[in-house]
């Protein structure tokens, strides 16, 4: 289908892609019935909404905020668990034609341990796995699993012992030292970072004169944090070996060039696709475009072309 | 409620804005595909521009459909902040976007019903009594607006819906009272379809507690097809997505005291 030039096609972290964008977690229509064909015509793969070991209600409240090219969520991963998931929305969507990432967050070991050996029973039905290290790690006062080194070692450790197929670990921004949980993370088995999640913000409803969110934090998307995930994704990329996938603020086919230039291999859309599910497709045509202008023939010739010359 | 009907991101053409005072309007856009598919209690995701371009408003805006027909789909606008003031300033022939038809319907009407929308909340009500004109003889529709200002939209909702009672908060339009208070006094034993602010239609299932009562309910929405999770309302089987599962919710099943 891409076998023309310039190809779209880009291998990330074990997976062959027919193009470079991927569905960010929790973005695409949750029901069965929009993964296939016309839909995902532009998109390289799907990321599930995040699985956990038990069903979650989420979060009461309030749980979206438009802010300036922004939106602040605090949905709190809610879910149907890991056996609801298996059982039943596994079979509708492994089935259709786009490599499916099922999203698992890390709550705490043992559960993470269960969700993956349940999951490792239906491998055939799912091309890769990525972790959520952004959760709080409850043993260690809440702070987020992937915060810092040490914990995320533990988590992708634990992950990569129970799941043989692609691992591909999603950082939290948040990180005290992303070049070492990234380094870290690539030591434990990782295949791929996602770089990287929603920033923690907040908002106050002013007339009512309290915060917005019962939970009062929530994580920001969207344009705004677009140039905070590049500079992430570039510094990220330069001190790993394993691929990097851009994820934060994408919106058009300027920003997978410099995500591409930055050192990614492949970028998430989120947000983006709130605001019309045809992006990837019309996307896909203008980065063909931009390739030939260029004279790139491959999705892998731009991986790094930035930072390579110093021009960041 | 109803049997799922696709949804697709269309074109969306002014072709028609007619404004009803107090920052209300009626606005008509060409978006064939959508206007074919839609029926009475689906929505769309209005953007105001033609391509996601500019990202400031960010998010497109959950609007019902008042009216679908020969191609065209039909809005009621009350400007309530930034968004819809942006949507309310559009020129006639300005290129939009919209999504949908989104969410559930109301199911086809069985025997009587009464229709009660709270102000703006008229909307989906509207393109029920026209779509099922029929059997529309035995909708009664309820009216509540706040005050007399509102009443170049009350003749316009009057020139397209039969045996319409009009009730305002101050009394200057119709009986004094509000929604709820109308649909108290005319109930009698019909299904109730249902759209307005929470706080009225909870009063309303309070006060007519064995009413067959179907609502249509509003929030904050980013992506309108059910992938965010972020619209949800508490029911008695666990949060519910207003937009996929929604908008029109059985009354009995929404955890009213929660919401």
């Amino acid at each position: 289908m891409n076998s023309e030039r310039p190809s779209l096609q880009c291998r990330v972290g074990g997976l062959n892609l027919r193009s470079p964008i991927i569905a960010a977690s929790g973005t695409w229509p949750h029901d069965p019935s929009f993964w296939r064909g016309e839909l995902t015509a532009g998109l390289g793969a799907i990321c599930t909404k995040g699985i956990t070991r038990n069903r979650r209600e989420g979060n009461r409240g309030i749980r979206l905020w438009e802010t300036p090219c922004g939106l602040l969520n605090s949905i709190g991963l809610q879910n149907s668990g890991v056996e609801a998931f298996i059982s039943g929305e596994l079979p509708e969507i492994s089935s259709r034609d786009v490599p499916l990432i099922a999203n698992v967050a890390v709550e705490d070991l043992p559960s993470l341990a269960e969700v993956l050996a349940l999951l490792a029973s239906v491998k055939d039905q799912i091309d890769a796995i990525e972790l959520n290290i952004s959760c709080p790690n409850v043993d260690e006062g809440g702070i987020a699993w992937g915060s810092n080194p040490e914990s995320t070692a533990k988590a992708v450790a634990c992950a990569r012992s129970l799941w043989s197929g692609p691992l591909w670990v999603k950082l939290t921004p948040h990180a005290c030292d992303i070049v070492k949980v990234a380094t870290n993370a690539q030591e434990c088995g990782a295949d791929a970072l996602v770089v990287a999640n929603t920033w923690l913000g907040m908002a106050v409803d002013v007339e009512n004169e309290i915060p917005v969110f019962d939970r009062v934090v929530a994580g920001l998307s969207g344009p705004a944090v677009f140039p905070l995930a590049l500079r992430l994704v570039w510094e990220v990329a330069s001190c790993v070996s394993i691929p990097v996938i851009g994820c934060g603020g994408v919106a058009e086919a300027r920003d997978i060039v410099a995500m591409l230039f930055a050192g990614a291999s492949a970028v998430e859309m989120g947000t983006a696709l709130f605001l019309d599910l045809n992006l990837p497709a019309k996307i896909t045509l203008i980065l063909k475009e931009y390739m030939r202008r260029h004279d790139y023939a491959s999705i892998e010739e731009m991986v790094g072309v930035a930072s390579h010359t110093g021009g960041m | 409620m109803q049997s799922e009907i696709e949804f697709c991101d269309e074109g969306a053409i002014l072709s028609a804005k007619e404004p009803l005072g107090d920052g209300l309007a009626h606005l008509t856009f060409q978006a064939p595909r959508i206007a074919k598919a839609a029926r009475p209690g689906q929505f769309v995701m209005f953007y105001p521009l033609s391509e996601a371009r500019s990202h400031d408003p960010l998010l497109g805006r959950p609007m019902a459909i008042a009216g679908a027909s020969g191609g065209a789909v039909e809005i009621c606008l009350s400007v309530a902040g930034r968004g819809t003031e942006i949507i309310y300033s559009l020129p006639i022939g300005a290129r939009c976007r919209m999504r949908g038809p989104l969410g559930s319907g109301f199911s086809a009407p069985r025997d009587k019903i009464m229709l009660v929308g709270g102000g703006i909340g008229v909307a989906p009500l509207i393109f029920a009594h026209v779509f099922y004109g029929a059997s529309a003889s035995s909708m009664r529709f309820v009216m509540g607006i706040p005050h007399k200002g509102w009443g170049s939209f009350v003749n316009w909702v009057g020139r397209r819906v039969q045996a319409l009672h009009v009730w305002s908060d101050d009394g200057s339009i119709g009986e004094k009272g509000s929604a709820v208070d109308a649909a108290c006094a005319l109930y009698s034993g019909e299904e109730i379809w249902t759209c307005g602010p929470v706080t009225m239609l909870r009063s309303l299932v309070r006060r007519i507690p064995d009413a067959r009562i179907s609502a249509s309910l509003e929030r904050r929405m980013a992506c309108g097809y059910g992938g965010c999770h972020g619209c949800v309302v508490p029911t008695a089987n666990g949060p519910k997505r207003v937009c996929r599962d929604g908008p029109v919710f059985n009354a009995e099943e929404v955890r009213w005291d929660e919401l």
